[in-house]
């Protein structure tokens, strides 16, 4: 090789440089890397590396097999990386398991049997990817893709006409569902939502004065609030339908009715009314009533007595009386039921793990009659303190004033019931179920400000619709641990930490290697 | 029996201790983590004691491992990020310049023993600053309760940064006679792999899974949250491997370079 070459060769670095340099100038220009571009630093690249080649032809060759096996031991080292990759274990040691999926959801995910899809938008793609990678892994039929709604404006347009960040739409064949923001619990009930063979239809009974599902505005601010607009939201939220039932009307009970709900009625039921939800419930019908105490002797709820007596439920026109401390320092009154006993059934099996307690203001007592026939089972979810019992309200209404009773009286007051009559060898889709609530004001917008009645009415639905696999999923949150600190302990630990231990480090270090010399 | 790598090891441990260097390195680097840990503290204290300032910056739960452990070890790698280089640049550069290389590689061992020798010593001053460090989670239990399985996580991270950090300076240790070039060589070379994760987070496709793989920071964000993935322990262990091999390689060289 002639020097004239030689000296050629040497300008090949410096060409690479002014190509690496190109590509970032333009890429940098148009905001992203271009195939063009990507291939002009690639080629900067390989013309720099030249810098460390020595040309003679011996050492080329040797350099050449060097390279090789470089190449060699990456790729099985990549390898290495892909295959511990596609077999995802990690361990959370978080007190809370904060970042890992609950077990309802892996339960549910590992019982999907076609494919989900899962399309985010987002501009910081980091907690995207780390969120929706817990799904992935945990489930072969769960994809993902992750887009800037911005960049991949046309991907985004075909989800929707309005996409910002932070929105994700669940696929599955032709449906698909939007959630927004990182909630565990809204991406896995938009999942169920999507993957669920048909609609869970609420009918929500009307014309008994029961509680509005909207909120009258024209009413003034001054009025509570009863009207059961949030909780509407709420189910909504979760994928289920809400539509009302005029029954006196209607006549029957719609054949796509999943549940039927009748929450807080003031008069009671027409014999017509009766007749359709017996003829509902015969054919596997779900009921979920939550029955207030009776406005007042006049409007007794007889006929829903008579219906509940042949689901062996007795109600009763009483109210509970419970003077429990905490009731009483909230309401002013003993009328106020604290809940401190769960039944052991899915619908309260997760209530008292949830931080918020359930107060029941005026409540009625729903107890299982006597005797139970022997197709039908009934179980108690709510139960009163020790130290309540029940006044019968007509006599109640007539001594004007409260005693405390018998001491055989004082006892836990049951508030709920649950119900399951079935024929024998039925499935449980075709068995008739009830839930009973001696109350309907703690789903009320006035009332429902903790997620305990929240998730009350919702373990109840699931339950009736036979949902059990998923009852509900707890928000998971970090423990709160704060911590107090003075200003003399701030000033210590500043002494300790950034004068202290470095300068020991360094003073002490520095006169042992000048001892050490010393001594040599 | 020793292993091979024993005396190598001993000798690079006696170096390091006898040089001013490391305490000088070691004194800073303490007056440093323990200053980013004092004010991590500090401001958790405030946000602890003061509901206002709480509900300001929209922190409903105040965890003391998830906020304090967290970010005080976040810092304490990034940290790692500048000792490595300078307790890495003379381990082969040195040597060297020096001309005791030369009578290294005529003794009766490996060039995988003389590298091993190198790496475990310099893994266990590293060490040794991490038992250091260990007076910041006791503060802590002292002050708090922190979730201990969250800071083994966090110190099992810490430890396999600073090893894939340690095999990556004593390749750019080989590659050069000049210590200073060594540590230049290997602060841009970690730099680039530390920042890489910042163009995964707007690239997509292809290009953003690769620097997202190949990204330390990525990689390193899991031990801090208290969450040990495979995947990340795979990665520093091979990098690890990969950077000790290269190292091997260059050294290997020295037979057939003219």
């Amino acid at each position: 090789m002639s020097n004239q070459e030689r000296s050629k060769l040497k300008l090949l670095p410096i060409l690479g440089m002014i190509l690496i340099i190109l590509a970032n100038v333009i890429s940098a220009f148009y905001g992203s890397f271009t195939l063009a571009t990507k291939v002009l630093a690639i080629v900067g690249i390989l013309l720099f590396l030249s810098l460390f080649l020595r040309v003679e032809s011996r050492n080329l060759r040797q350099y050449l097999n060097v390279t090789l096996y470089v190449l060699f031991v990456l790729g099985i080292m990549v390898v290495i990386y892909l295959i511990v990759l596609n077999h995802p274990t990690s361990w959370d040691l978080t007190k809370a398991k904060y970042f890992s999926l609950s077990p309802q959801t892996v339960k549910y995910l590992n019982g999907l049997t076609k494919p989900v899809k899962i399309v985010a938008f987002t501009d910081q793609k980091q907690p995207v990817q780390e969120f929706l990678q817990r799904y992935a892994r945990v489930s072969s039929n769960v994809t993902y893709e992750i887009h800037n709604p911005f960049r991949d404006a046309l991907i985004a347009r075909e989800m929707d006409t309005n996409v910002i960040p932070g929105d994700s739409f669940i696929v599955y064949g032709q449906k698909k569902k939007k959630v927004h923001g990182l909630d565990e619990g809204d991406f896995t009930n938009a999942i169920i939502e999507v993957t669920r063979e048909k609609d869970t239809v609420l009918y929500f009974l009307t014309g008994h004065g029961e509680k509005p599902l909207e909120r009258d505005y024209a009413q003034g601010t001054d009025q509570p609030d009863i009207s059961l607009s949030r909780l509407k939201q709420v189910l909504e939220d979760r994928a289920y339908k809400i539509k009302t039932l005029d029954l006196a009307h209607k006549g029957f009970v719609p054949a796509d009715c999943s549940v039927l709900v009748c929450a807080g009625p003031m008069t009671d039921l027409f014999s017509v009314e009766v007749d359709a939800i017996a003829t509902y419930l015969d054919n596997g019908g779900k009921l979920l009533f939550c029955l207030d105490p009776d406005e007042s002797v006049k409007n007794a709820l007889t006929q829903f007595a008579t219906l509940l007596k042949r689901y062996a439920v007795s109600i009763r026109p009483d109210i509970i009386v419970d003077p429990n401390p905490i009731s009483q320092g909230i309401y002013g009154n003993a009328f106020a039921p604290l809940i401190t006993e769960y039944g052991t059934h899915p619908i309260t099996s997760d209530l008292p793990y949830i931080r918020s307690m359930i107060i029941v203001p005026y409540a009625r007592t729903v107890n299982p009659d006597d005797p139970i026939p022997s197709d039908i089972r009934v179980e108690k979810l709510l139960l009163s303190s020790e130290y309540s019992w029940s006044e019968e309200l007509a006599a109640l209404i007539q001594k004007r004033d409260l005693t405390v009773p018998d001491r055989s009286k004082i006892h836990p007051q049951c508030l709920g019931v649950a119900v399951t009559k079935s024929a024998q060898g039925s499935a449980e889709e075709a068995q008739t179920k009830l839930v009973v609530l001696g109350d309907s004001d703690i789903f009320s917008n006035q009332l429902l400000v903790s997620d305990a009645p929240a998730l009350l009415f919702l373990n109840s639905v699931r339950w009736l619709t036979a949902q059990k696999d998923l009852i509900a999923i707890p928000p998971k949150m970090f423990e709160d641990t704060p911590i107090y600190l003075s200003a003399g302990q701030a000033k210590y630990l500043f002494v300790l930490l950034v004068v202290l231990i470095p300068s020991l480090v360094f003073f002490g270090g520095l006169s042992y290697t000048m001892m050490r010399r010393r001594m040599r | 029996m020793s292993p091979r790598f024993y005396p190598v090891f001993r000798r690079e441990i006696k170096a390091y201790v006898q040089s001013p260097a490391i305490y000088v390195l070691g004194g800073l680097y303490f007056a440093l983590a323990g200053l980013f840990f004092h004010d991590i503290l500090v401001y958790f204290a405030q946000l602890s004691m003061n509901p206002n300032m709480r509900s300001m910056t929209g922190m409903n739960e105040l965890n003391l491992t998830q906020f304090v452990v967290r970010n005080t070890f976040g810092l304490l790698s990034f940290l790692m990020l500048f000792v490595a280089p300078i307790l890495t640049m003379r381990l082969i550069a040195e040597e060297k310049k020096s001309g005791t290389f030369e009578l290294l590689v005529t003794c009766p061992i490996r060039d995988w023993d003389l590298l091993l020798g190198k790496f475990l010593a310099c893994l266990s001053m590293v060490g040794a600053f991490l038992v250091v460090c260990l007076v910041y989670p006791i503060v802590l239990e002292i002050l708090g309760q922190p979730e201990t399985p969250v800071i083994a996580s966090c110190y099992l991270g810490l430890f396999l940064i600073s090893a894939s950090y340690i095999a990556f300076g004593l390749f750019a240790s080989s590659v050069t006679e000049n210590q200073m070039v060594s540590a230049i060589i290997c602060f841009a070379g970690l730099l680039t792999f530390y920042l890489v994760g910042d163009l995964a987070s707007v690239e997509t496709g292809l290009v953003g899974s690769v620097f997202d793989a190949v990204s330390i920071r990525q990689h390193s964000m899991n031990f801090t949250k208290g969450v040990i993935e495979l995947q990340d322990v795979a990665y520093f262990v091979l990098f690890s491997l990969f950077f000790l091999f290269l190292s091997a390689k260059v050294l290997q060289s020295r037979h057939w370079r003219v």
